[in-house]
């Protein structure tokens, strides 16, 4: 007989059996400068150029900017404190004054030029609302996804966070979000830039290099100042080390009784989207350092939840429905996910000498791909891998309705985690309010499909044990 | 042109006639004098009794005022997927799916026969679309269109055809099926996706790469790179091609019934590739040319009701029938590309330019990456040369992007009191759909009113 679900368990059902949430770090603060130090020793040990040195220089007064800007970053002790965080910093995105402000929509779009622009930016991939969902859909029809639909809705509720950008930026990854960029220009002006879909072709590569200068090119003109070499190799340094660390939070949760839930994971991630990286750097360090020192033990026994990756199109901002099913209705755990919004755009490091353009183009090319990028089986291997690496009991793959990338293609990634001997739910997903019964259902069915085959796997070594 | 005396030739009436007795599917359309019969079709949806159809570029049109017009209609049904294959086999010629559009220079030049992508839903579309969604899971909700492509391509694995030139600026459905071919032995080779997004913006480098892409597709495709020489000479053919038929078009302006909408879809089709045979397919145009000079000469007298049709024919036949029982005729299309290849530069990059032209005017629809909010400036103009009195847009449906350029016309024409109505189709062989069939009807109606 299956274990019972964590649910309907006395014992595991209270919210005090649910991961528990950490101890608060201790309060004392080290600067920031230190801390960025310690970091920068793992980087540097790859970089040994005089390029580099001067990078780092660069870099090291960015640090010093860094302890600036940490003067006014918050105590975060929690995950869950990053909400607040986030919403003041995009308060201060909306009523900062003198500074030209840009908005992006894809992982594809290099960071690094937009923040040596010295340009205010922020990803708009808000979503989950069924009401900003409804907004976008005057203009796309119904048989369109629900994320690109709340992108070009946030703009026509002039949701105040939208309106506040001067421009928006967008690589074409996906001829949906192609779409909705061109609506978009209704409102705000906005520019399109080529991603070219070949990431293995050096001709490719040398394309995406110029369509990135001209990413620069148009960046300059919208911020009023130049753009230096010098200024992006910073950038280039301190968003790696940021990378670096989010994805040591993800890695955090390989731990047989992860510290993170996917939710806490989530709340983190999305600071990266939202917030000035020296000023995230130090408190995301604090944190990180925290959680690397609590002791890793092992689940109780008959305590160990159920390791569930989720894979496939993007979990937006806000759109936590299927995830809240999962860790706090279910009790079983999202230890990793490989979709956009989730680690996935924290498994690539942009090189840190040379051209730094060209770095950026290289970078972003081999970053984990996006299904959209050919070939299509190096988004499936990337996927498989992050599956095993996290010893995960089975797969949500969730698409939303209408996204070709993961809908179209659900049937090679799926074979491949049965290949490994994954079970896999896949789910046609939207941002409507309506089925989350039957979602419930679904999940919880899964959940019991994955216990069932636990418990036989556990009766077989069992008997096997016993006949040897 | 002729006298209004019908001119197909005894065989193909006897023919004809014999399938119009046989067979319960036979269409006429009285109103015009035209017939359709249906030959040589798959069977397919029943509705309203016993109607099934062909495909538009299998039907008979009987049209009694040409002789060149049949004879197109003769060319356009021998080229095939039938016919490719056969020359393939054959003759040793070779052939890739794709490369039908603004691309068909270059495979002209490579001695490659483009098979077009509309030859997967040609026939047994729907037995093509159940095994996409069953083989391959491909959701419910994706549109037709790809799922027939991958049905089709499944069961064609084992024929000829085995090469699949593809562009990346296409939508995502149709690439993500692509990859599903490849995965079933199609050899794929992808030409890296550019899109032209604003005009101005960075085109001479995108189109400097573009040709290199393009250079590189030629040597998959023959196994050396492409003769410009040649090249340059397939684009002047297609150049004058396409300034025929926009000279075509422009005459029927003044003799609307003379050569009806399904015709005009066929001298469109026949504008890249020529049927296979081009010194046919511009034998017929001149032929019409002359006829139509010479009849324009005494206009159309009788009132029509001209339309522009933004995206593929929703309906097929049906649709036209429904059309021509009205007197509605179809002046403009937004389909194919409607400027031409620039001959004062290097070809490859003549292509690469005339992609980009076409993407910039919301032309050749997603499967290249057209803007969205610029083709409703092509449609403005097309209103204003042709004069016409209503647009319809159609999309195809569960097409994300057809539907957002749909509703972004809607939108606007209604702002400007300028009368749309927006369909939606499968690429499925049926007849229209009650829906379909209601709303042309209406539509066409309020506009006989107000006119």
């Amino acid at each position: 007989m299956p274990p019972t679900p964590a649910r309907w368990n006395s014992t595991t059902a209270s919210p005090a059996d649910r991961p528990p949430d950490p101890p608060a770090p201790p309060r004392k603060i080290q600067t920031p400068k230190s801390k960025l130090q310690t970091t920068k020793s793992t980087t540097s040990t790859a970089t040994t150029s005089a390029a580099t040195a001067s990078a780092n220089s660069a870099a090291d007064s960015a640090t010093d900017s860094a302890t600036n800007s940490a003067a006014a970053a918050p105590d975060i002790l929690r995950p869950e404190q990053f909400s607040a965080f986030i919403q003041a910093e995009q308060k201060a995105l909306i009523d900062a004054l003198g500074v030209r402000k840009a908005a992006y929509l894809c992982n594809y779009t290099p960071l690094e030029l937009l923040n040596a622009a010295g340009v205010r930016h922020a990803r708009l991939f808000k979503g989950g609302s069924s009401a900003q969902t409804a907004a976008g859909e005057l203009f796309t029809q119904s048989i369109f996804c629900d994320f690109t639909k709340s992108c070009i809705g946030g703009f026509e509720q002039g949701d105040p966070f939208y309106k506040a950008f001067d421009k928006v930026y967008n690589f074409h990854t996906c001829a949906t979000m192609k779409r909705a960029t061109e609506v978009i220009e209704l409102f705000t002006p906005t520019r399109l830039l080529n991603l070219p879909k070949l990431r293995d072709s050096g001709d490719s590569r040398n394309f995406f290099h110029s369509e990135i200068l001209q990413f620069r090119d148009d960046l300059v003109e919208l911020a009023g100042r130049p753009v230096t070499d010098d200024a992006v190799r910073a950038e280039i340094i301190v968003y790696n080390k940021l990378r670096l660390l989010l994805r040591k939070f993800s890695e955090l949760r390989k731990r047989a009784n992860p510290p993170l839930t996917g939710r806490a994971f989530l709340d983190i991630a999305r600071a990266y989207y939202y917030v000035e990286p020296r000023k995230l750097l130090p408190i995301c360090e604090r944190l990180c350092k925290h959680y690397e020192t609590l002791p890793a033990s092992p689940p109780s026994p008959g305590q160990r939840q159920i390791r569930l990756m989720v894979a496939g199109s993007i979990m937006a901002d806000g759109d936590r429905r299927i995830l809240d099913i999962v860790e706090n209705e279910l009790g079983a755990r999202v230890v990793i996910e490989d979709h956009c919004a989730g680690a996935r755009p924290f498994y690539h490091t942009i090189p840190e000498t040379g051209d730094p353009c060209l770095a950026l183009a290289n970078g972003y090319l081999d970053q984990s791909p996006c299904a959209r990028q050919r070939p299509l089986s190096d988004a499936i291997d990337f996927s498989a891998r992050l599956a095993q690496d996290y010893n995960v009991d089975g797969v949500l793959y969730i698409f939303l309705k209408f996204c070709a990338c993961y809908g179209v293609s659900q049937k090679d990634f799926i074979a491949r985690f049965h290949q490994l001997g994954l079970p896999v739910l896949a789910l046609s997903n939207d941002y409507s309010e309506s089925d989350r019964g039957q979602l419930l259902t679904r999940i919880e069915a899964f959940l019991d499909v994955i216990r069932e085959k636990q418990t036989n796997l556990a009766t077989h070594e069992h008997t096997h044990t016993l006949d040897a | 042109m002729n006298t209004p005396t019908p001119l197909m030739p005894d065989s193909a009436a006897t023919a004809a006639t014999a399938a119009a007795t046989d067979n319960a599917a036979a269409i006429a359309t009285a109103a015009r004098g035209i017939r359709v019969d249906a030959l040589d079709y798959e069977p397919g949806v029943t509705r309203h009794g016993s109607r099934h159809q062909p495909n538009i570029y299998d039907a008979k049109v009987e049209n009694p005022f040409s002789q060149a017009i049949v004879e197109l209609g003769e060319l356009a049904r021998s080229w095939n997927l039938e016919r490719i294959e056969h020359l393939v086999v054959h003759e040793g010629r070779r052939a890739v799916w794709g490369g039908a559009a603004w691309d068909s220079p270059l495979l002209r030049a490579t001695d490659t026969i483009p098979a077009s992508i509309m030859e997967l839903w040609r026939k047994e579309s729907h037995r093509s679309e159940r095994i996409a969604e069953d083989t391959f899971h491909i959701p419910s909700e994706f549109c037709s269109m790809i799922k027939t492509m991958i049905g089709r391509w499944h069961t064609k694995r084992d024929d000829p055809i085995k090469r699949i030139l593809a562009f990346s600026s296409g939508c995502e459905p149709m690439s993500m099926v692509i990859e599903h071919a490849r995965n079933i032995g199609y050899e794929v080779y992808t030409l890296e996706g550019v899109t032209a997004f604003k005009v101005g913006e960075g085109l001479e480098n995108r189109a400097k790469f573009l040709a290199a892409e393009l250079r590189k597709a030629s040597v998959w495709l023959q196994g050396k790179p492409v003769d410009e020489d040649r090249l340059s000479a397939e684009i002047r053919l297609k150049n004058a091609a396409l300034k025929k038929v926009a000279r075509i078009l422009d005459l029927r302006l003044k003799r609307p019934f003379d050569i009806g909408s399904i015709e005009v879809m066929w001298l469109l089709g026949g504008s890249s590739g020529y049927f296979g045979n081009p010194g046919k397919y511009f034998e017929i145009l001149d032929r019409l040319l002359a006829e139509l000079e010479e009849a324009a000469k005494t206009p159309e007298t009788r009132p029509s009701l001209p339309l522009i049709l933004a995206g593929g024919p929703p309906g097929g036949l049906s649709f036209f029938q429904l059309l021509e029982k009205a007197d509605a005729v179809l002046v403009g299309f937004v389909l194919l590309g409607t400027s031409l290849y620039r001959e004062d530069m290097p070809p490859l990059e003549s292509l690469a330019h005339y992609l980009f032209e076409s993407q910039l005017r919301g032309e050749l629809g997603e499967a290249t990456g057209a803007s969205a909010l610029l083709r409703r400036r092509g449609i403005e103009a097309l209103i204003e040369k042709t004069g016409a009195r209503g647009l319809i847009s159609s999309a195809i449906t569960a097409c994300p992007y057809a539907s957002l350029v749909q509703q972004l016309e809607r939108n606007h024409f209604r702002k400007q009191g300028f009368p749309i109505v927006a369909l939606e189709h499968t690429v499925h062989n049926d007849p229209t759909t009650e829906e379909q069939t209601m709303k042309i009807k209406a539509f066409l109606e309020q506009l006989s009113e107000s006119f």
